[in-house]
């Protein structure tokens, strides 16, 4: 697996490449906004990271011309602008992902792994029904069942369980989850989301032997069956 | 002083222009009013004439037409003409030779003309107006110095000048004051405003009781500085505030990784405090992003395109968001809303979310456990309003003037738990959107309200007062 890292912060693209690299990626760091495009025309990986305020060329503007030149590798912006509109605009200009600095590392970690494997699939099947072991979603009807009882949801629940579900095996951030299903920002006290996973469980995992939602220490929570 | 500065100021020009026009105006009427009084003058002098002729003519029709001597007699007794030779009378016979007065030769026309006669002081003769007429066998010769008319306007020149001289010199030293009084004031002004770009804070330009234009835009301009004393003084402290909540948890932070490594030299456990650490960032980055969140909704920085939010929805749904988390805490946690229509107000979705959210949040956090919050939407006097309400503790009467300021958190609530900026952040909201936020006692407890614009109400119009309190 080959990552693009572009960062003008030397010390932020030392400390980052270091950590991609131990989780097994080889990694290739530009500092310039035009050599990050260069980088994407001229050469093929698999993830590209690329910081949103770069000298030679912004980062909009390089995944703007990189997608005006048909190149499909996932990216994910950096940014230090946290506003829901700068999201917005970061993520119109064709980015598939956007993270506010400062981070955790196991949140980008998290969030590559879901765009690799997007970038594996190549598209998103558009399924109607989500399914994790003996657990069922069907986002039609916004109807759950396991092994054959049907779970009530309320809502929230329903799209909380629908995130997870649709990156079964993967870990499913805090933010991830706080951005997908409530687009609101909340103090690092509010623990609006560890209560509603534990509400879901209550209903999805408790009354079952076999315990699907699990919660991933100091990262978050991922959906899958028995290993 | 400075004297051109003087000279330069608008009373001073328009005292010059005055003047200017005045002299102007003067002089074409005395250019006029000489013409006429010459004329008038020339006009009375001619009857004089005429009369005296008349006159002589009457003793030559009384008198023997051949006894030169007695109209001689009566001439030179009875109209004795002047030796200065001021005014002329003469008497010729038909031979053109003179029979009586001072007119030494007959003149050589008939009418009206102009004699020199005599000489003044400086040698010069005298022109006078002369009428020469025929009677019977006599010429008569009559006329007056023209210098007295000369004289007369002479006189009324003078008069003339004075007068504008002294005009022109009030003109210019009353100009002259007022500017200088305009220039005193404006230097004042000068210095104040020079005084306050130093950084001095607290100043206002004096205002005289004359209450003219000065002294409008000087009250105009302390109304101003007032402004910026106040805005002085919230940047400075809000400063202090903003490095106190910064520094802090990087302080704990940064023990935290020293402890670390010294922990980590004596192979120690490092995970809690490196965790600790990780917590204390998290802290920082909250608060550093929503001052700048802050700082934008302030600055009406990055606009937004207002639709209709319906209050009664957003309650519902926010408290369906936070039910859990209340009914974790063992609070109540409801929605009361009068459904008979939705309280739609226009704004920023997203903001007035924030705003519920952070409301909720802090009932949340500040209430013990028992504690029933009711949200509510409702429209008083066709204002939409939102209230969180709670029947916990309430709000000291002493913090809630000062609720809604950044890093004013209530005393005895947990360490670290939260940053006191989730009420700045909806008074910014609110401000942003017209509507003014108050907390009041609810006895017992505390409500905090939201009181959104009437529909079409200016929304932008900042309220001025937005910490309404009552006890």
């Amino acid at each position: 697996m080959k990552v693009l890292l572009a960062d003008d912060d030397p010390g932020i693209a030392d400390l980052l490449s270091r950590n991609l690299r131990e989780c097994g990626w080889s990694v290739d760091v530009v500092e310039d906004g035009r050599d990050a495009l260069h980088y994407l025309l001229d050469n093929a990986c698999d993830v590209a990271i690329i910081d949103r305020q770069m000298p030679g060329l912004d980062g909009v503007s390089v995944v703007e011309a990189a997608r005006a030149a048909r190149v499909g590798v996932p990216i994910l912006l950096l940014t230090v602008m946290s506003d829901i509109r700068d999201r917005v605009v970061g993520l119109k200009c064709g980015a598939d992902d956007y993270l506010v600095k400062p981070f955790h590392f196991l949140e980008l970690e998290a969030r590559i792994q879901i765009l690799l494997k997007r970038g594996q699939l190549n598209e998103v099947k558009q399924s109607t029904q989500l399914k994790v072991f003996d657990l069922s979603l069907n986002l039609l009807t916004r109807k759950a069942e396991r092994g054959g009882v049907k779970v009530e949801l309320k809502a929230k629940e329903f799209s909380l369980l629908e995130v997870l579900m649709r990156n079964p095996g993967h870990v499913i951030t805090k933010t991830m989850l706080l951005e997908q299903v409530w687009d609101f920002a909340f103090a690092p006290s509010s623990t609006v989301v560890e209560t509603h996973i534990s509400r879901l469980r209550a209903k999805v995992d408790r009354p079952f032997d076999v315990a699907l939602i699990h919660t991933i220490r100091d990262a978050g929570y991922s959906i899958h069956g028995p290993e | 002083m400075d004297q051109s500065s003087i000279t330069s100021g608008s009373a001073f020009k328009t005292s010059i222009i005055v003047a200017t026009a005045f002299l102007a105006a003067i002089g074409l009427l005395t250019y006029l009013l000489v013409d006429d009084v010459r004329t008038a003058l020339q006009a009375e002098l001619d009857d004089q004439l005429l009369d005296e002729q008349r006159f002589i003519e009457e003793i030559l029709d009384d008198t023997d037409e051949n006894n030169d001597v007695s109209v001689t007699q009566v001439i030179n007794d009875v109209i004795s003409p002047s030796p200065s030779h001021q005014s002329l009378i003469g008497l010729f016979d038909q031979t053109g030779t003179r029979i009586a007065g001072n007119v030494r030769e007959l003149p050589e026309f008939v009418g009206w003309g102009l004699v020199d006669e005599g000489t003044n002081l400086d040698g010069e003769p005298h022109a006078h107006r002369v009428h020469v007429q025929r009677y019977k066998n006599f010429t008569t010769v009559v006329g007056q110095e023209l210098t007295q008319i000369d004289s007369t306007l002479r006189l009324i020149l003078r008069i003339i000048i004075v007068v504008c001289l002294a005009t022109t010199a009030v003109a210019f030293a009353i100009g002259y004051f007022l500017s200088r009084k305009t220039f005193l004031k404006l230097l004042t002004m000068e210095g104040i405003l020079a005084r306050t770009s130093h950084g001095e804070v607290g100043l206002s330009l004096p205002i005289s009781t004359a209450n003219d234009q000065v002294d409008r835009i000087s009250r105009q301009m302390n109304a101003h500085l007032d402004r910026l004393t106040i805005l002085i003084e919230t940047v400075r402290s809000t400063g202090a505030a903003i490095a106190h909540e910064l520094k802090t948890p990087l302080t704990r932070s940064s023990l935290a990784v020293q402890n670390a490594r010294t922990a980590l030299q004596q192979g120690n456990d490092v995970e809690p405090l490196l965790t600790l650490a990780l917590e204390e960032h998290e802290r920082l980055a909250w608060t550093f992003e929503t001052i700048l969140h802050i700082a934008r909704i302030e600055n009406h920085s990055g606009g937004y395109e207002p639709v209709a939010i319906s209050l009664s929805e957003l309650a519902s749904e926010t408290v369906e968001d936070f039910e859990p988390i209340a009914h974790e805490n063992a609070q109540f946690l409801a929605v009361r809303s009068d459904t008979s229509h939705g309280h739609v107000v226009l704004g920023d979705r997203l903001m007035i979310r924030q705003l519920l959210v952070n409301l909720v949040q802090n009932a949340l956090s500040h209430c013990p456990r028992g504690t029933r919050i009711t949200v509510s939407a409702t429209t008083t006097n066709e204002h939409p309003t939102l209230s969180v309400c709670d029947d916990g503790p309430g709000v000291p009467a002493s913090l809630r003037p000062e609720i809604f300021e950044p890093f004013v958190r209530a005393e005895g609530k947990a360490k670290g738990d939260g940053v006191g900026l989730g009420l700045a952040l909806v008074r910014a909201i609110a401000e942003r959107h017209g509507a003014v936020c108050t907390v009041e006692d609810a006895l017992p407890g505390s409500c905090f309200k939201v009181v959104f614009p009437r529909k079409g109400g200016g929304k932008r119009s900042a309220p001025l007062n937005h910490h309404n309190t009552t006890n």
